[in-house]
């Protein structure tokens, strides 16, 4: 066994590259060593090491499990001299790193791609809230942002409005309306085809073919308000699959003129009023008064922010957090302080809509 | 006539070889765009983890295109590929109105970059297929492209899955390079 000089040299040569070659030949490297392991049990426990400039070390292990040990050793080493490199780059926030991985390992479901089952997915469908493999990722972009909107979990940003909504859903409770009734067609696994995960994917979020029967007792812009108030975000998945704009923004009552977002900004639910926003609720819209949506959200806020300073909880704390990067969420996509609508301009608009009553 | 030789030499022999890089948000299509003016077919991507580099020939210019990830942690590596390039080209999604914003602003950080200072630049308002989608002319103006006063500009309305505007908006690129 040679591989201490060898080591060293892996350690100094790969992490002083900067370019996104690094993580190609890293996995080059670790697709050697898996290789070997699987295939070459017979061949005197060989493996290799591939360099950037694609020079090509042999190893020989003495037995299987010390060339295993030292594939693992290797790619370890690997792995933090990348990491090492990375941090030096860039800050990376721990906050940040504990939030992706309470996504990935907490959220029920979040295990396994949504789709096809491949574990340890690392790819995310913001909108829908679940996460997914490279490969079914790859399927989803091809839907179109309006249906999809793929990040990485991680070299990707992830704003508050984002984690909330991947934490709200996960992979179990999305399927359990996406999937609801598969009518006996099967779901693809991680080795099915690439044709066959695409018909998958675009029967189930194109043509919603397994979504669960639609409740007709009730106008869908109601069964919105309903789930919104109740923060019931099964019941809302399900009714946003099936919205159109109009109904998105259905209004409380014809006097009541407050929309669903204005309900979520109320009661400070980030993660509903960021689904809202991603499914075309108007985030300009005021209510009979002519208070907006960051009118209600700041006053949510104020209360969450009254609440922690008197009780000191964790759970106040967490509240009033959230409640805060509700009203920057607004501010971002340029929801109004106060109404354009002049105090003088919303008298005719109320009589217009007793008008309606009368 | 030295000058008429040299330009006839530079347009003929010197200039032939282009490297371009394609940048712009995750997603936007950009390698979807590559491959489809390389090979003509629509092939099915996963999100670029690193970057593909494809030769394309246009009327006798051997364009480099380096087309690089767009993940937001990908996008501090894109100078790493600035050098030398004659353009850029910037691929949009024109069906994703709430990232315009972002999209502007890493347009407006490249544009910035000295390495690319004499790149002209090329804006393919990429996805005219996708519902609601914005025109060229708006995502000009959302890309705040009036602002560009330093370099050639050009937006270019196109569909990669179809093919539509690729050829156009490359063939624009390989006039501003070679000088004609």
């Amino acid at each position: 066994m040679v591989l201490s000089s060898s080591n060293s040299f892996l350690n100094g040569e790969i992490a002083k590259t900067e370019t996104p070659n690094v993580k190609k030949r890293h996995r080059r490297v670790k697709s050697s060593g898996v290789k070997n392991s699987e295939y070459d049990d017979n061949d005197g426990y060989e493996f290799y090491i591939v360099s950037l400039d694609n020079k090509q070390w042999h190893f020989d292990a003495s037995n299987s499990d010390e060339r295993d040990e030292w594939v693992a050793a290797i790619e370890q080493q690997i792995l933090n001299s990348l990491q090492l490199n990375e941090s030096s780059k860039a800050k990376t926030n721990p906050v940040e790193a504990a939030t992706i991985q309470s996504i990935k390992n907490r959220v029920p479901g979040n295990s396994h791609c949504v789709d096809c089952d491949a574990a340890n997915p690392d790819w995310a469908s913001l909108n829908l809230g679940v996460l997914m493999c490279i490969e079914c990722s790859g399927i989803h972009r091809n839907l179109g942002s309006h249906i999809s909107r793929v990040r990485s979990m991680d070299l990707d940003e992830w704003p508050p409005g984002n984690v909330a909504v991947m934490l709200a859903i996960g992979n179990t409770l999305a399927n359990s309306v996406w999937e609801c009734q598969t009518q006996n067609k099967t779901k693809p696994g991680p080795a099915s085809s690439r044709e066959e995960k695409e018909r998958w994917i675009r029967a189930k979020y194109e043509n919603k073919e397994f979504l669960p029967p639609l409740n007709n007792t009730m106008p869908l812009g109601q069964q919105l308000i309903d789930s919104v108030c109740g923060s019931n975000v099964k019941a809302i998945i399900h009714v946003l699959a099936r919205t159109n704009v109009q109904e998105v923004n259905t209004t409380v009552g014809p006097r009541d003129l407050r929309t669903p977002l204005h309900l979520a900004c109320a009661m400070g639910n980030l993660a509903i009023a960021q689904l809202l926003i991603w499914h075309n609720a108007d985030v300009k819209c005021v209510d009979q008064d002519g208070r907006t949506c960051l009118a209600y959200a700041k006053a949510a806020a104020s209360i969450a922010a009254a609440k922690y300073q008197s009780t000191n909880s964790l759970n106040a704390d967490v509240s009033a957090t959230t409640s805060k990067s509700l009203v920057e969420l607004l501010l971002t996509y340029g929801c109004p302080e106060v109404s354009s609508v002049s105090i003088s301009g919303t008298i005719p608009r109320r009589r217009g809509s007793q008008n309606v009553e009368m | 006539m030295g000058q008429l030789f040299s330009h006839l030499f530079g347009r003929y022999w010197g200039r032939r070889h282009a490297r371009i890089v394609m940048v712009g948000l995750d997603g936007a299509g950009k390698t979807t765009i590559l491959y489809k003016i390389k090979l003509g077919e629509v092939v099915r991507t996963i999100p670029t983890v690193g970057f593909n580099v494809e030769t394309v020939v246009r009327g006798g210019t051997h364009l480099t295109v380096w087309d690089v990830g767009g993940q937001e942690k990908l996008r501090r590596l894109w100078r790493h590929y600035f050098q030398n390039a004659g353009g850029v080209v910037f691929v949009v999604d024109s069906g994703d109105r709430d990232r315009f914003a972002e999209a502007a602003a890493e347009l407006k950080r490249i544009l910035f970059e000295c390495e690319l200072r004499d790149a002209a630049l090329l804006v393919f308002a990429n996805k005219q297929d996708a519902p609601l989608a914005t025109t060229p002319a708006e995502v000009a103006e959302r890309m705040a492209l009036r602002d560009v006063k330093d370099r050639k500009w050009h937006v270019q309305g196109a569909c990669a899955l179809d093919g539509t505007g690729l050829t156009e908006g490359f063939d624009w690129l390989c006039r501003e390079i070679s000088g004609d």
